[in-house]
């Protein structure tokens, strides 16, 4: 749910990102219909693909987290504040042990900007995303 | 955590196989011709 809650921020925000230059791809867990269904209901203005497991997010090297530490205090809060948010948890489809991270990639293919999750619900904001791309425009 | 190496800045963008809502297969590699991508992993599809 937590990601549901990210993802909904980022499509309220979609076109403030694309009308910086940049294109929007979510890569989640799970199979083509899961994709329709997530995206049809959370972020129809984002393109969102998934691999059937989590080989993408490893070679992006995004860690998976301990049970234990599903329980730690910013994971329960980032819960809550996506429960108060009205987001509430569905049906898994992938990992639920993986963490998240954004990635900027220009248009050679190279890495300008990298965000892994330390605990799920660190993500970057779009803000700060948008910050780091301003930033390597500008040079 | 397990030990996982990291992407860095100024690192090449690894390629994989995704596939959209209709179960068309796309290489990642093809989303950033032309556009700088922002690419956000989601532990789920729920």
């Amino acid at each position: 749910m937590v990601c549901r809650h990210w993802i909904a921020q980022l499509e309220q925000r979609h076109q403030e990102v694309e009308a910086a230059g940049l294109k929007i791809l979510a890569v989640g867990i799970g199979e083509p219909q899961h994709v329709q269904r997530y995206s049809q209901r959370y972020a129809p203005s984002i393109t969102c693909v998934c691999g059937a497991g989590t080989e993408t997010h490893t070679r992006y090297g995004l860690q998976r987290h301990t049970i234990a530490e599903l329980f730690s205090r910013p994971v329960v809060v980032s819960h809550i504040r996506a429960a108060a948010n009205g987001f509430t948890p569905g049906a898994l489809t992938g990992d639920l042990k993986i963490l998240t991270g954004q990635f900027i990639v220009d248009t050679n293919g190279i890495i300008r900007y990298a965000h892994y999750s330390r605990y799920v619900g660190d993500d970057a904001s779009v803000s700060v995303i948008l910050e780091a791309f301003a930033k390597f425009q500008s040079g | 955590m397990d030990v996982i190496s990291e992407l860095k800045i100024g690192d090449l963008a690894p390629d994989a196989i995704v596939f959209d809502s209709i179960g068309q297969m796309i290489h990642l590699r093809e989303m950033w011709t032309g556009t700088p991508t922002l690419l956000c992993f989601l532990r789920y599809f729920g």
